[in-house]
């Protein structure tokens, strides 16, 4: 009894040395930093930055080849962190997020096939387009839910996709899925955008979707920040997102979405919600009416008076 | 004689029979014309006519956008009264050029070689691209890109495929019945051009007044009319070359790797006909078919007649059908209205009551095998499938994914109803995504 506990301790003794001594021998030289980077990164593998993974990412920052600010899950406050690992000076960015640019759910641009495939919307997309009116539309399986790390994306009731921003880090995944190319870079702060991403003249667009982008210009003139390229109404983010509410008002397809004034979900799938705003946009639209009447009786009035002035003064 | 096949495939039935002693009949153009620029594999030809435009029948409308792509002939006199997008047979909308027929036939000035003999290699092979023929079995690969192989690749067997394995049709059926002289010349013409010392016709026993009028019209020549066993897919170009000449195009690799040409025999009678008498491909023959069609037959159609038109022509009532496809049931086209034109790849236009439509949605994979045994490539169709599923797209890449040639063998054979072949096809498309990236 006595013998075997010696032994057994005289064995664990020299292998504890042996290892010990090993360790000084074969030590392997890491280097601090990306320890230190490791222990900060998000984890998440998602591929955003464009390395390999998280541990790839670090390796770049190390050599010098990665940009601090190339993790979008990051965000700000890692390059923050990143640039004082480093040594470096870090310039923050506005935070972007993910936005399936489409609200034209079965309701609206119905559905023009049966289709019994897979449920991928790549396999769906390559079966004569889609089964969906609208080519360009969301056609709602979820592809890009399926690639999605961060849980940011829920299908909506009425066959669409919507994006939490919140939750979305914009990483890029979902845009580089999609293959009716739908799904838009924003700023986080951004409020009002343009639901679609139909390119075609108004007849065609009305003809499969009943809340498609026609490009009548109605909003460009309640706001310069909205472009009109083709037949489709696009928000120039970069000159800035200050966009009235009265843009959406002003879409006779209610085509734009304002987060000022309703949630994502119910716009894209809660048919009050879209009762609420017509009835808004339509007392917008007689306040508007009126107002213009009235401008325009104004002017007239102010010419008349004008023009007796003058024939006095003659 | 023997009969002679290739590994795997399947039976399905075929259910030839109510069209294949009908003899083709022209259906007279309609009034409004609508031939999309894009009827070939390769860049689509560009538009050179514009709206208010008059044209002749056999025109060029359409100039080839690339070496890898086909001239577009208009297939009526007429006026053009626009050059615009319209639905094609892919689903997505197509530049189209509108013609609007004033049926009064007037033919472009068209000049074909008395004697084809004399001519040399180049000008035949031009008359044939300027022709603007493609492969008429449905693939629609430029004919003259194929006749042009690499100096590297010596040609010495052509093969003229008119196995017609799809079910439901009989439009090469007829073809050979009823211009077995045409298509005989034509395969000459095309030896004459590549120089090769072989020439075979490859045609399914099921058609035996085919096999027995190209025997006719082959006496007195050194071309060989093959009996080839009942199976699907006995057309595509690698069981065609490993039934008749027992020899195996390498994975990735193309026909002329092995030294042979595999053509349609309806893209052989377009051949003669460019050559003997200068016609374009503005017409072929069309299949029509399928349960919900009441007068089934074959029909010699101008290209760019609308697939309503043809329909209506065959009584078909398409308020009651439960689906309308574009070529063969294996391989073709499922669409969703009858609107898209008649192209140079339609090879039948089929219609099913709404009573034979099923959809079975798929259950699990009970790895019976029986995808192996009907893989003519000798893929693994579900394991490939598998591996889509799981988006593990470069392992769908080292079991062969790209070989798959998407005949729909397995498909048509799994108990359980599992969309094997759009998997496999979503991993290749994924996989060229990933080679493009690459670079």
């Amino acid at each position: 009894m006595i013998t075997a506990l010696l032994v057994l301790c005289g064995v664990g003794l020299v292998m504890a040395i042996l290892l010990a001594i090993g360790r000084k021998a074969f030590a392997v030289e890491v280097d601090r930093k990306l320890e230190l980077l490791m222990d900060i990164m998000p984890g998440a593998n998602c591929g955003g930055c464009g390395f390999p993974g998280c541990s790839g990412y670090a390796n770049a920052l190390v050599q010098g080849s990665a940009s601090p600010t190339a993790c979008p899950p990051g965000g700000d406050d890692l390059a923050a962190e990143i640039g004082k690992i480093l040594g470096v000076d870090v310039e923050t960015s506005e935070p972007m997020v993910a936005l399936v640019a489409c609200a034209g759910g079965d309701d609206a641009s119905p559905k023009r096939s049966v289709y019994s495939g897979i449920s991928d919307c790549k396999a769906a997309h390559v079966v004569a387009g889609g089964f969906k009116s609208c080519t360009h539309g969301c056609l709602g399986l979820g592809s890009c839910i399926d690639v999605c790390a961060f849980d940011a994306m829920y299908k909506t009731e009425n066959g669409l996709v919507r994006v939490d921003p919140d939750k979305c880090t914009g990483c890029k995944k979902c845009v580089a899925t999609c293959p009716r190319g739908i799904i838009k870079m924003v700023p986080k702060k951004a409020t009002v955008h343009v639901l679609c991403t139909n390119p075609d003249k108004a007849k065609a667009v009305k003809a499969v979707c009943s809340v498609g982008c026609t490009g009548c210009k109605l909003c460009v003139k309640q706001s310069k920040l909205i472009k009109v390229q083709e037949a489709l109404a696009v928000v120039d983010y970069d000159s800035g997102t200050e966009i009235p509410d009265t843009a959406a008002l002003a879409c006779p397809q209610a085509a734009i979405f304002d987060s000022r004034e309703y949630a994502l979900t119910d716009w894209l799938s809660n048919k009050s919600t879209r009762d609420t705003f017509e009835k808004r946009a339509d007392e917008w639209k007689t306040a508007e009416k009126k107002r213009k009447a009235e401008a325009k009786a104004k002017a007239t009035a102010k010419a008349d008076a004008q023009k007796a002035n003058k024939g006095v003064e003659s | 004689m023997r009969v002679q096949t290739f590994k795997g495939g399947i039976h399905p039935n075929y259910n030839k029979s109510r069209s294949e002693k009908a003899a083709i009949e022209c259906v007279a153009a309609p009034k409004e014309i609508i031939i999309p620029l894009s009827q070939h594999i390769g860049a689509p030809a560009k538009a050179c006519v514009e709206k208010g435009d008059m044209v002749q029948k056999g025109q060029v409308i359409g100039e080839a956008g690339g070496f890898v792509s086909a001239p577009v002939h208009s297939s009526v006199s007429g006026q053009v009264t626009a050059v615009e997008p319209r639905p094609g047979a892919l689903g997505v909308d197509v530049l189209c050029v509108v013609i609007a027929n004033n049926e009064q036939n007037e033919m472009a000035p068209l000049k074909g070689l008395e004697n084809w003999k004399t001519a040399d290699k180049e000008t035949l092979k031009n008359m044939i691209s300027e022709a603007g023929i493609v492969g008429m079995g449905g693939a629609t690969f430029p004919t003259h890109v194929k006749l042009s192989p690499p100096a590297a690749k010596p040609i010495d067997t052509v093969i003229l495929n008119g196995a017609e394995c799809e079910p439901y049709l009989t439009a090469d059926h007829r073809v050979m019945v009823e211009y077995a002289e045409d298509v005989v010349e034509g395969l000459q013409i095309i030896r004459k051009i590549l120089g090769a010392q072989n020439g075979y016709i490859g045609i399914e026993v099921n058609k035996p007044d085919a096999i027995a009028a190209m025997e006719t019209a082959c006496k007195g020549t050194d071309i060989k009319v093959a009996r080839l066993e009942i199976k699907y897919p006995q057309g595509g170009e690698k069981q065609l070359i490993e039934a008749l000449l027992k020899k195996e195009v390498p994975s990735g690799g193309l026909p002329m790797d092995v030294g042979v040409v595999v053509q349609n025999v309806g893209t052989a009678k377009a051949v003669y006909d460019a050559v003997t008498k200068g016609i374009p491909l503005f017409e072929r023959v069309v299949t029509v078919t399928g349960s919900a069609v009441p007068k089934p037959g074959n029909f010699m159609i101008s290209i760019g007649t609308p697939v309503s038109v043809v329909l209506a022509h065959c009584g078909v009532d398409l308020d009651t059908a439960g689906k309308l496809i574009l070529g063969g049931p294996m391989m073709g086209f499922a669409q969703y209205s009858a609107a898209p034109p008649v192209t140079k790849g339609t090879s039948g236009i089929l219609v099913f009551d709404a009573k034979d439509v099923t959809l079975v949605p798929p259950v699990a994979c009970i790895r019976c095998g029986r995808c192996l045994h009907a893989c003519p490539m000798r893929l693994v169709p579900a394991e490939i499938a598998a591996f889509s599923e799981c988006r593990m797209y470069d392992k769908a890449e080292e079991f062969d994914a790209m070989d798959c040639m998407e005949c729909g063998s397995c498909a048509h054979e799994c108990p359980s109803q599992i969309p094997l072949v759009q998997k496999i096809r979503l991993a290749k498309q994924e996989i060229m995504a990933a080679r493009r990236k690459k670079g």
